[in-house]
């Protein structure tokens, strides 16, 4: 379970995430939405320790992990652009998590392919993550988000800036994958359609 | 949000580059100054009047190295920043290649063609170090200047030359102005030019702090020539900067423009960049010639006896002196390299790197030859601390060649990086530095070249052991016979030929 309480994040003395709290039960979606600019993106990133936090606690199973640092939070991201590392392989990229956690060759490789079959793209898994198309890039964020099995996903856009035929197909299968690996996610969305489709609870950040 | 950087965990590896530049550059250089400068030697050297010519010339030949630089360099800029045509890149290429060429080789180069020393070879070899420089900084400037506002100027009855001053002008003049300043700085201080073609007369500061601190023992007098050295570099920034203030006008500049490819545009162009190559070309193509030609006739002698011989005028064989340069050369980019990637990727001071810029090579070897000359820090003469002084040099340049590559890394890799669960050390090993790999190389091949060229700082510390590739040939060619002059004219062929082949590898 999730537990953001009173979270405020104020960078250059401008507020830009204001008392927010709210919870995500264990195996749950909580889409956050609201318009552009509104504070989204940093929300996530105070959550996941990229930005510190001014006010307030981040908790999982109750657990408070505010004061760690972002690689031991346990708390995977995929962001709106992939962010795939451009010097490795489609399977090196999922790999990576692993391999930080010292995870032995032959259990690497099977979570590798399992993750590979879960997005439907083992056909490439040696591929340069330069060749992928937008749908691929993002299936493999995400199969590389899910690898190390995180406590929390937070989703920032996933599917923003994909034509609409990808945008569909995509979707349809995130929406699979988070039930099949019963994740912990917090979505962050401004297409309430999108919100409706991929989670159980959806929470409207207030304007400030 | 803050940049991400290193530094959270590795303090002490932030500390290793500042503390390297300390011990070897800011120690040494402001213990001559702390230790040695007497303001009554200081007077007594502006009113000594064979030192006051040496100031003077030092400043006029400068001034014109500056001006004719421009008057070549500009056009061919001009050329190559706004046409395309066969072999454009290629003459980018050789027009741009000498900046890392060793001063010795460009000066013997010209050597070969004038067989005379004095101003006109001092000028020619200027020139040809120094039209890469406003190749470098005016062309990506000049290439990005709105060719609509062009057009605009010209639809308004402007001629050519009108667009030129009230256009075009106004958007590169800093750029101009940066490159003039560059180049006064690199010809005022220049040592290695004026070693070979300098004659018995004609001596620049630099030259002359050698002189009085190595030859005549005189630190306190080379002190001073040191001093006032610095205080004119700092005259000609403090102005330079002042009239270089960007204006408005100056951000009208854009995307890279698309080059004029018309076979009526091209003619002008052509004809401005062939005569820039031949300016800049032909002296390094000559060091070749007189490699292989003695009174008109093929001779190998002088390259035989480079790699298996002995000269009377070395007193160790060239091969010794082949193999400690490419020592040195690779010694200092394992230091050098490092210590760069250790700047551009922690939280490293910028500013306190770039002083290496600012003081000039005789200035740092007066310091090193005092502060290193006693036990237990008596490291002057040890064949390690060439490499290292090597690295000194290197440094800012390295760091430049690295900063735009470490700053193009995406700041989101490395929050992806962080929420795998990699910690900042592991980010920066398997996230940065695969992505620093070709910008690494490329530094390698720049911080060997420049180990191979240094001429200034070696000047005080080298040793019968410890001779160099620019100090030997800068022996050679001052030592009178035709096989003599004709082995100096082989080592700096090899020198164009090394220097050219590790920088086109990296």
């Amino acid at each position: 379970m999730l537990k953001v309480s009173k979270l405020s994040v104020v960078i250059d003395n401008t507020v830009i995430v204001d008392d927010i709290s709210f919870t995500v039960s264990t195996g749950e979606t909580l889409a956050i939405t609201g318009p552009s600019g509104i504070g989204k993106t940093t929300l996530l990133h105070a959550i996941c320790g990229i930005v510190r936090t001014t006010h307030g606690t981040v908790n999982i199973d109750n657990v408070d992990i505010s004061s760690l640092p972002t690689h031991k939070r346990g708390i995977g991201l995929v962001s709106q652009t992939g962010d795939l590392f451009p010097t490795m392989t489609v399977s090196q990229n999922i790999e990576f998590g692993l391999r930080i956690s010292r995870i032995p060759k032959a259990d690497r490789t099977a979570r590798v392919n399992e993750l590979l079959q879960l997005v439907g793209l083992t056909h490439l898994a040696h591929r340069n993550v330069a060749e992928l198309s937008g749908g691929e890039a993002r299936r493999i964020a995400l199969a590389r988000a899910l690898a190390p099995r995180p406590r929390v996903l937070l989703l920032d856009e996933p599917l923003a800036g994909l034509d609409q035929t990808t945008h569909d197909v995509l979707i349809s299968d995130l929406a699979r994958v988070l039930k099949q690996t019963a994740t912990t996610a917090v979505l962050v969305t401004h297409d309430l359609s999108e919100a409706d489709f991929l989670a159980e609870t959806t929470f409207a950040l207030p304007h400030k | 949000m803050a940049r991400h950087r290193l530094v959270s965990k590795t303090k002490t590896l932030v500390l290793a580059p500042v503390v390297f530049l300390s011990v070897f550059f800011v120690v040494p250089v402001a213990n001559a100054l702390l230790r040695f400068f007497r303001f009554s030697a200081f007077s007594d050297a502006l009113s000594n009047q064979s030192l006051r010519g040496v100031a003077w010339f030092s400043l006029w030949q400068a001034i014109i190295s500056t001006l004719v630089t421009l008057a070549i360099g500009l056009p061919a800029t001009w050329a190559l920043s706004r046409f395309t045509f066969p072999g454009s890149r290629l003459a980018r290429g050789i027009l741009t290649a000498p900046f890392v060429l060793p001063a010795v080789v460009v000066a013997a180069g010209v050597l070969a063609i004038t067989d005379s020393r004095g101003v006109i070879p001092i000028l020619w070899a200027h020139v040809v170090f120094n039209v890469s420089v406003v190749l470098r900084i005016v062309g990506p400037r000049w290439s990005m200047v709105n060719l609509r506002l062009e057009n605009a100027a010209a639809t308004l009855g402007a001629r050519p030359s009108r667009t030129f001053t009230l256009v075009v002008w106004p958007q590169i003049s800093d750029a101009v102005i940066s490159a003039a300043t560059l180049i006064f700085i690199y010809c005022f201080t220049s040592f290695g030019v004026i070693a070979i073609l300098g004659g018995v007369s004609r001596r620049t500061l630099e030259s002359e702090i050698f002189t009085q601190a190595v030859r005549l023992g005189n630190t306190t007098t080379a002190t001073a020539l040191a001093v006032l050295q610095a205080m004119i570099i700092g005259v000609v920034f403090f102005i330079t900067r002042r009239s270089s203030r960007p204006n408005s006008t100056s951000l009208h500049v854009s995307a890279p423009q698309a080059l004029r490819t018309k076979p009526s545009h091209r003619t002008t162009p052509l004809i401005i960049t062939a005569a820039a190559i031949v300016i800049v070309a032909s002296p390094l193509l000559a060091t070749i010639y007189r490699s292989l030609v003695v009174n008109s006739q093929l001779s190998l002698s002088a390259w035989r006896s480079i790699f298996s011989g002995s000269l009377p005028a070395l007193s160790v064989s060239p091969q010794s002196v082949i193999t400690t340069s490419l020592m040195f050369a690779i010694t200092a980019a394992c230091i050098c390299v490092p210590l760069a990637l250790l700047v551009v990727t922690t939280s490293a001071p910028r500013a306190l790197f770039s002083l290496p810029l600012a003081i000039s090579a005789a200035t740092l070897g007066i310091g090193l030859i005092i502060t290193f000359n006693t036990s237990p820090y008596a490291w002057r003469s040890e064949r390690w601390f060439i490499p290292v002084i090597h690295a000194v040099i290197a440094l800012p340049l390295v760091i430049r060649a690295l900063e735009p590559a470490a700053s193009a890394i995406p700041h989101s890799l490395r929050n992806a990086s962080a929420t795998l669960g990699a910690s900042p050390f592991a980010t920066w090993r398997r996230v940065e530095l695969p992505l620093l790999k070709p910008a690494l190389l490329r530094a390698t091949g720049l911080s060997m070249a420049i180990s191979l060229g240094e001429f200034g700082a070696t000047s005080f510390l080298s040793r019968s052991g410890s001779t160099t590739l620019p100090i030997a040939i800068a022996q050679l060619l001052g030592r009178p016979g035709v096989a003599t002059q004709q082995a100096g004219f082989a080592l700096a062929a090899l020198m164009v030929l090394v220097t050219v082949g590790v920088m086109s590898r990296a």
